[in-house]
Order: C-alpha cells, then structure tokens, then sequence
C-alpha cells in the first residue's frame, strides 16, 4: 500500500535527521563544555545571578547570517499574511468559540503529550493527561470544553524536544525554521518525532493534518497578537530579543517550571539529566 | 534529663528556623509593600501624567538597582576601553528611562491588586540573594507566574531582576544589546537607538490612554 510505503520513507528520513541532529547536538555539547564555563567579561554575575548560572553569556549562533534572513522572510510572511488571518479571526470570532477551537486543537494533541510524559519518566503528570484526554473528549465533549482543568486536571505541554532535553540532551544549534520559527536543531527534530507519535498523522487523510496545522497556526497567534507586538515595539533588535526568549523559555518548559538551583559548582549548564529512567515512577 | 535536653533542642530549633524565615519574609514584605504603593500612586485620580510619571519614577529607581542591572545589562561592554564614562553615564539614563516607560503601561494590563506572594528561597552561593515567587492576576488567561530577584544589602532590598514564567528581563535585554553593540560600533550609539525608541513613544503609548 502507498500509505504504508509512505510511512517506511517518513521513518527512515526521522531517523536520519535524528541522527544527523544528534551529532550536532554532540558538537554543540563539546563546544559549551570547552569553554571554561566563568561567564566572561564580568563579575556581577555572583552578584546578579548567585549560582543560577547558565551557559547563556554569549549566545552560540553559527547560523546567524541564514536565520536572520528567514527571521526577515517569517516576519514578512506574518506581516502579511498570518496576523491579519488570525486578527480578523479574532475581531469575528466570539470569544467563546476561539475558546473552543483552541481547546479542541489542544485536546488532539493530548496522546502526544503523553507519550512524552510516559517517556519522561513523568508518572504523575502522565496520568493527569491521560484523565484529561478521557474527560476532555467524552465529558467535554470531543474536547471542545476543558472540562478537566476545573477537575483539578490542569493542562501542561510537552514535546519530544523537551524529552530529548530531559535526557540531557543539549539544544545544540539555534535555528530559524521557515514558517514554523525559532527553534534549535534538538527541537527541529523533536517536532519530527512528534508528527510520529500523534495518532492524527495516521487516522486522518493529509489534508485533515494540514488543515489542522494551519488551524493551530491561527489560533497560537490569535491569541499572542498583543503580546507579540509589544515585544516587537521596544525591542532594537527584534531577532536577538526573541533568540533569547526562546532559549529562555524553553530551558524553562524542560525544567516544567523547577529552579535551576542544584547545581554543584559555577559554569556547569543545565543539561544534565534531570532524573534517571530507572526512577520511572 | 533527657526529657530536658530535648525539651531545650525542641525550643533551639524552630528559632533557628524562625531567624531563617523572618530575612525571607522581609523580602517578601518588601515585595508586598512595593506593590501598595504602586497602586496608591496608580488610584490618584488628581495628578497629571508627567507628576504621576516622576513619582513612578523615584519609586522605580528605589525599588531597583538600576545601577547595576544596567551595568549587568552591558555585560562586557562596561569595561574601560570598550566604553567611555561619558557614554556608559548616558546609557544608565536611558535604560532607566526605558524601565520606566515599559513599566508604567503593563501596572495597567495586570491587576496589581491579584498580586499574591509566594514561597522564598536563599542563594546557596550568594547569601545576598533571595528569590521569590509570585503570581500575578490577568484580565484575560491564567494569572502569570513571576519571580522575583531581590538582594539585601544591610537590612535594605532592591530588586535586581525579574523573571516571567522563566524569561529573565535582565537576561534578555544583556542578550539583546550585547550584539547591537557589537553590531552598531559602540555603547554611544546603542544609547541613541535607545533614545528613538523611548522618543517614538514606543512605551508609554498607554500612559494616556485611560484613567
């Protein structure tokens, strides 16, 4: 069958980008290791920032030059054609029914939460999705009310890169994707992985998969249209500020919100494992 | 008699632990009050925008240590030789400026009155330090998680940073300007690119809009 031909072809082609990723993510690993870890420059950082230490003093960008064009190419793309999508999206649509939409998309994502939950080694927070999908689509009826968040379910994200960063793995290279945005080479990936372990990449025909991308896009930006702009407002340089706001903010998602306050000496950063699968539950 | 050897530890203990909590709980009290003040100054209908912006101002400047943030900010670019004290004076200006102006707008998106503090923890390597948590409430989506840096510097605290939901200001804007610098030749010009940005009006757009 095509279809199953199809599959073999994505699988093969996932596992030689993992591949390819993981050397790099290896290279960047040996690149933050080599440098001597005291940030350089200063010596507020004790001052400022005690031992919450992270490699983050200049931030390693060897594609610099490319990203910057795609940044320039997305923003256009988003300029003119996605925010006044999801602004007239937003000014029709009443509020009730964006509510809906977005929890209907969220709510098929849940088994790909779980898998990376489950992978995680994270047995509380995975049975907290899995309830939340059961009374999402039943109670709440295919998912369009969140029933389970006033249940004492609340919801939480997860995604392979985040997975790939809980095992230790550094992000390796930041990189802008067409489209899709920031990312890192270890979240690039992650996002390939993902497409995987969602059952609606198999159930459904492609152009329901499409159309639903298209739909998440939407809604993700209707709801960061103000948000989005302020940042872009007072920012000198827009590219760096959101370079570091997405490494940033996704040290912060691997780390699901704990400080990052154990570690033992200045310089180390924060990929070390955060547990051993062996303590699964 | 060992009755009274643990009746004596029994009483050591928790004052040991009370003498921890009570620098904490200065930090979070100070935090607590900051915030009263911020909405009085905000409630006073009377006041014109630029009174009302000075009294924001001093408030800002004595919450936060703008000396050092800023410094913290420049990052490398401080030091003698990649800057003038000309420059690196007019730089601290403008970056108060800019907290200001940034600042002023968002205590009208939140607020303030949902904002509920959280637990406290010390540095292990800077005892100066103490982070605290908070939340603060929205008008539209779920309250926002902050965290507070605060360091207390002979029974005062200021503010060195604050962190929403895991993305630090001071990080970010040291990881934003650095490359400018970098990119435009010197610290003078980041000042004046800075300047345009605070002269657009690009922050206090809200600061006459409404009440």
């Amino acid at each position: 069958m095509r279809l199953e031909a199809q599959m073999r072809m994505n699988r093969w082609i996932g596992m030689a980008l993992l591949a390819l990723v993981l050397m790099v993510g290896g290279v960047g690993q040996v690149v933050a290791d080599s440098h001597d870890g005291a940030p350089s420059g200063d010596d507020l950082w004790l001052e400022v920032y005690g031992q919450d230490i992270e490699e983050i003093d200049e931030p390693k960008d060897p594609l610099e030059v490319p990203n910057r064009l795609i940044f320039a190419f997305n923003r256009a793309l988003d300029i003119f054609v996605i925010r006044p999508v999801a602004v007239t999206y937003d000014f029709w649509v009443p509020d009730k029914v964006r509510e809906s939409v977005g929890n209907f998309l969220r709510n098929l994502s849940t088994p790909m939460i779980l898998a990376n939950d489950l992978l995680q080694g994270e047995g509380e927070r995975a049975g907290i999705t899995a309830s939340r999908f059961v009374i999402n689509s039943t109670a709440g009826i295919l998912g369009l009310f969140d029933v389970a968040e006033d249940m004492g379910y609340p919801r939480h994200s997860e995604d392979f890169g985040q997975t790939l960063g809980s095992y230790g793995m550094g992000e390796g290279i930041y990189v802008v994707l067409p489209l899709l945005g920031p990312s890192s080479a270890r979240d690039g990936v992650g996002k390939v992985v993902d497409i995987f372990l969602d059952p609606v990449t198999y159930l459904a025909p492609q152009n329901v998969a499409l159309g639903r991308t298209v739909a998440d896009g939407v809604q993700l930006r209707s709801e960061n249209i103000e948000i989005l702009d302020e940042l872009e407002r007072d920012s000198i340089d827009f590219y760096a500020r959101i370079r570091s706001l997405y490494r940033q903010n996704r040290e912060n998602e691997i780390r699901n919100g704990e400080p990052a306050s154990d570690l033992p000496a200045p310089g180390l950063t924060s990929t070390e494992p955060r547990k051993q699968l062996s303590g699964l539950y | 008699m060992s009755a009274v050897l643990l009746g004596a530890l029994v009483c050591v203990a928790p004052l040991r632990g009370a003498v921890a909590e009570s620098s904490d709980g200065k930090a979070r009290a100070f935090l607590l009050s900051l915030n009263t003040r911020a909405i009085e100054q905000f409630s006073d209908p009377s006041a014109d925008p630029a009174v009302r912006e000075q009294r924001f101002r001093a408030l800002i400047n004595e919450a936060f240590d703008l000396q050092t943030i800023g410094r913290f900010v420049l990052g490398v670019h401080w030091r003698e030789g990649r800057s003038t004290a000309e420059e690196r004076a007019a730089f601290l200006e403008a970056f108060e400026d800019m907290i200001v102006r940034r600042f002023l707008p968002l205590f009208r998106e939140y607020v303030a009155k949902d904002f509920v503090v959280g637990k406290s923890r010390r540095d292990r390597r800077n005892k100066q330090l103490v982070f605290v948590d908070s939340t603060i409430g929205r008008q539209k989506g779920d309250p926002l998680n902050l965290e507070w840096r605060v360091r207390e510097r002979d029974g005062r605290f200021q503010i060195l940073d604050v962190v929403a939901e895991g993305v630090s200001l001071a990080i970010t804007l040291r990881q934003e300007y650095g490359p400018v610098v970098k990119r435009v030749g010197s610290v003078g010009r980041l000042v004046e690119l800075m300047r345009e940005k605070v002269g657009k009006d690009a922050f206090s757009r809200k600061l006459d809009a409404g009440d």
